[in-house]
C-alpha cells in the first residue's frame, strides 16, 4: 500500500521541517503553491494524504482544498496552518478537509494525524 | 413663478442632490446606496412633476404630466422597502424587494394604459391635481400593505436582542423618520376631492434631510440625535402649516367678504405673527418628543450617543489590534515551526552532516526573517520624525533605481524614466520618501521575474488651468511594471498590514509606504490589470518652503 504524502507550503522552513518529521516512514512530494499541489495530484495517483497551508500568495489555500475536493472527493486533507480561528477551521471542515493542525506543531502531532489516514 | 409652484421645485431638488451625493460620498455598501438613490429618485420625480403642474395652470399636457408625476408616487413604497431592507438585512429580502417592484410596474402600466388609477383632475386655487380612479384605492391597499411591512422590518431589527446596538438603533430611528414620512401620505386625500394644498413635501424633505445626514456623517450611527431634532421640527412645522392655513382661509374668506379682495399683506403679517407666537413652544415640544419617542432629556441621549461613539471607536481599535496581532502571530509561527523542528531533532541528528547544512541555512534564513519582521513592525508602530530637506525627486528616484541596479540587471528589465526637463525639488523627508520608493520599486521588481518594462514618471500638474479643487500644484510620480498585476480584492487589501501575495513578504512594506506618503500629505494609489502590469501613482503637494 502506498504512504505518499503532498505537502503543500509557500514557506521553505515549513517544507522542510515536515521533511524532517515524515521523511524516514513516508514518500513525500513537496509543493509551494496550489497551481503545483493540483498538478502533482494529477500526475500521481498514489497519493494518500494531503498537507496542505492556508496562507499561501495567489491561490488560497481553502480554495485549493475546493478544487481538489472537486477533482477528488474522496482524498484525505489535512489543513496546517498559524491561522488558529473558529472560522477558518469551520470552513475547512465545511469544505472537507479531514483535519487541522495548528502551527507551531509538535512532530509527535504530526506522526499522529497522518498515522490515521496512512499506514 | 407661483408661489405655489416653489415647494415642490425646492424639496424635488433637494432630493435629487442629496440622492447623488450619498451616492458619491457615503461610506455604506454600493447596494444600500443605490437603494437610497432609487428613494430619492421616485420622491424627486414626483415632486418635479408637480412643481411643473402647479407652475401652468393650463398647461395643455396635464394629463400626460400627472402621469408622469404619479409613476413617481406609485414606485415610492417599493423604493423604500428595498432600501430599508438592503441597509438592515442586505440580500435577505431580495424576492420581495423583486415582487414589491413587480406589483409597482403592474400599477404603472395601468396608470399610463387606462383611467383606473387616475381619472381625470381636480382644478384647486394652487393648479391641478390629479383624481382617483376606480382602482386608487387598491393602490392605497398595497402602499398600506408594505408600508406595514416595512413598520414591521424595522420594529423586529430594534426589537431583536441578536442584533447589534449599532443596527438597533438605526432601526429604531429610521422607524422614527419613516412615522415622518407617513405624514406626507395626507396629500392623498387631495385625491379624494379635499380642497387644501398638499404639504407633504415638508414631512418627506425633513425625512430625508436628516437621513442623508446620518448616513453621510455617522453611517446611520449618530441618528439619534437628528432624528430626535427632526421629529420636533416636524411637529413644529405641521402646527404652524396647519394653523397657517386654517387662519389664512378664514382670513382670506373674511376679507373677500367685506373688501372684495385678496391680500398678500395677511399672508405675511400672519406668518410672521405665527412665527413669533410658536417659538417658545419649541422648547415644550423637544420636551414632548423626549418623553414620548427618546424617553430621556437632551442630557441624557448626549451621554448615550457620546457612549454609543466610544462602543464603535473602541470596537474600530479592537479590529486593528487583532488584525495586526493575528497578522504578526502568522509571521512569527512559521520560522518559529521549522526553528522548532529542527532543535526537536538535533540531537538524534547532530551527526549527520547533510542535517547540519540544513540546519544552518534554515536557522540564518528564519532568524533574519523574524529580525526583519521586528524592524518593520518598529518602523509601522513609531515612525521616526520626519526631517525635511528640499530634495530633487527624479535625483532620489534615481537613487533608488541604483540602489536596486543589480536585481533589475538579473530579472532582465528594461526602465524607462519620464522625468521632467526643469529640476523639481520639494521640501521631503529624504530617507523615507526612499524607503517608500524603495518598497513600491522592489515589489515591481519581485513582480517581474523574466523580465519587463520599469516606467517611472515624474509630472507637475501645474495651476494653469485652476479650479476650485486643484488650486494647489502637486507633482505626481507613476511607477508602473509590467509584471504579473494584482486582482481586484487584492488592490483593495494592498495597502493594509500583513497583506501580501509574496510568498516570503511581510505584508508590512506597502502599509509603510502609505503612512509615509500621508505623513506628506500626499496620496497613493493603485492600479492594476491581472497579467498586464501595476501602477502606483503617488501625489505630492508642491511647495516652495
Amino acid at each position: 500500500m502506498s504512504n505518499k504524502i503532498l505537502v503543500c507550503d509557500d514557506e521553505e522552513g515549513i517544507r522542510e521541517s515536515l521533511k524532517l518529521i515524515l521523511a524516514d516512514n513516508h514518500e513525500l512530494i513537496l509543493t509551494d503553491n496550489g497551481e503545483q499541489c493540483i498538478d502533482a495530484l494529477k500526475n500521481n495517483s498514489d497519493i494518500k494524504l494531503v498537507l496542505l497551508d492556508i496562507k499561501m500568495p495567489k491561490v488560497n489555500g481553502l480554495d485549493v482544498l475546493k478544487n481538489i475536493k472537486e477533482i477528488y472527493p474522496d482524498m484525505n486533507v489535512i489543513i496546517v496552518t498559524g491561522y488558529k480561528s473558529v472560522e477558518t477551521a469551520s470552513e475547512a471542515t465545511q469544505l472537507g478537509a479531514a483535519g487541522y493542525i495548528v502551527k507551531p506543531f509538535k512532530s509527535d502531532e504530526i506522526l499522529e494525524t497522518v498515522k490515521k489516514y496512512v499506514s | 413663478m407661483p408661489i405655489y409652484a416653489i415647494p415642490p421645485l425646492i424639496s424635488s431638488l433637494l432630493f435629487i442632490s442629496l440622492g447623488i451625493f450619498v451616492l458619491k460620498q457615503s461610506r455604506a455598501t454600493q447596494a444600500s446606496k443605490l437603494a437610497f438613490f432609487l428613494q430619492c429618485l421616485a420622491t424627486f420625480w414626483w415632486q418635479f412633476t408637480w412643481f411643473l403642474l402647479f407652475q401652468i395652470p393650463d398647461n395643455p399636457f396635464v394629463h400626460q404630466l400627472i402621469k408622469i408625476g404619479y409613476s413617481g408616487i406609485i414606485l415610492i413604497p417599493a423604493t423604500f422597502f428595498h432600501f430599508f431592507a438592503t441597509l438592515l438585512y442586505g440580500k435577505k429580502y431580495l424576492s420581495i424587494i423583486k415582487l414589491y417592484y413587480l406589483i409597482s410596474f403592474v400599477f404603472l402600466t395601468l396608470l399610463h394604459n387606462s383611467l383606473l388609477i387616475i381619472n381625470g383632475t381636480y382644478f384647486n386655487h394652487f393648479g391641478h391635481y390629479p383624481k382617483a380612479g376606480i382602482l386608487h384605492p387598491l393602490y392605497l391597499t398595497f402602499l398600506i400593505t408594505v408600508v406595514i411591512h416595512n413598520i414591521y422590518i424595522l420594529y423586529n431589527k430594534q426589537k431583536d436582542q441578536q442584533t447589534n446596538n449599532q443596527d438597533r438603533n438605526q432601526a429604531r430611528y429610521l422607524l422614527a423618520g419613516f412615522s415622518i414620512y407617513l405624514i406626507a401620505a395626507s396629500d392623498f386625500l387631495v385625491n379624494y376631492g379635499f380642497k387644501f394644498y398638499p404639504i407633504g413635501f415638508i414631512f418627506i424633505s425633513i425625512y430625508l434631510c436628516t437621513n442623508t445626514f446620518a448616513i453621510v456623517k455617522h453611517q446611520l450611527m449618530d441618528i439619534r440625535i437628528v432624528i430626535q431634532k427632526s421629529l420636533v421640527y416636524t411637529s413644529l412645522f405641521a402646527i404652524i402649516s396647519i394653523t397657517y392655513l386654517s387662519i389664512i382661509f378664514i382670513c382670506e374668506s373674511i376679507t373677500q367678504y367685506f373688501l372684495g379682495y385678496q391680500s398678500p399683506f395677511f399672508r405675511f403679517f400672519i406668518a410672521f405673527f405665527l412665527g413669533i407666537c410658536l417659538l417658545p413652544f419649541k422648547t415644550h415640544l423637544q420636551g414632548l418628543v423626549n418623553t414620548f419617542f427618546i424617553h430621556g432629556n437632551p442630557c441624557d441621549i448626549a451621554v448615550q450617543n457620546e457612549y454609543l461613539l466610544k462602543e464603535v471607536a473602541q470596537k474600530e481599535k479592537f479590529k486593528a489590534v487583532a488584525t495586526l496581532a493575528s497578522g504578526v502571530a502568522h509571521e512569527i509561527k512559521n520560522p518559529l515551526t521549522a526553528l522548532k523542528t529542527f532543535v526537536e531533532f538535533l540531537p538524534q541528528k547532530k551527526n549527520d552532516p547533510e542535517f547540519m547544512q540544513r540546519f544552518t541555512i534554515i536557522a540564518a534564513k528564519e532568524f533574519d526573517r523574524m529580525e526583519n519582521l521586528v524592524k518593520q513592525l518598529l518602523d509601522f508602530s513609531k515612525p521616526s520624525p520626519l526631517n525635511f530637506q528640499r530634495t530633487n525627486i527624479s535625483q532620489l528616484l534615481d537613487d533608488v533605481i541604483a540602489l536596486n541596479s543589480m536585481r533589475i540587471k538579473e530579472n532582465n528589465i528594461k526602465v524607462i524614466k519620464h522625468y521632467p526637463t526643469v529640476t523639481v525639488s520639494i521640501p521631503l523627508d529624504q530617507n523615507q520618501i526612499k524607503q517608500a520608493f524603495i518598497n513600491i520599486i522592489q515589489n515591481a521588481i519581485d513582480a517581474m521575474p523574466d523580465g519587463g518594462t520599469l516606467t517611472i514618471g515624474v509630472r507637475v500638474q501645474d495651476s494653469l488651468h485652476p479650479t476650485p479643487y486643484t488650486l494647489t500644484p502637486k507633482i505626481i510620480i507613476s511607477i508602473t511594471d509590467t509584471g504579473c498585476g494584482i486582482d481586484k480584492e487584492g488592490q483593495k487589501q494592498i495597502f493594509e498590514p500583513f497583506y501580501s501575495q509574496k510568498s516570503q513578504g511581510t505584508g508590512l512594506g506597502l502599509s509603510i509606504t502609505y503612512g509615509i506618503i500621508q505623513e506628506h500629505q500626499g496620496k497613493i494609489t493603485v492600479n492594476s490589470i491581472l497579467n498586464k502590469g501595476t501602477t502606483f501613482e503617488i501625489t505630492l503637494p508642491y511647495k516652495k518652503t
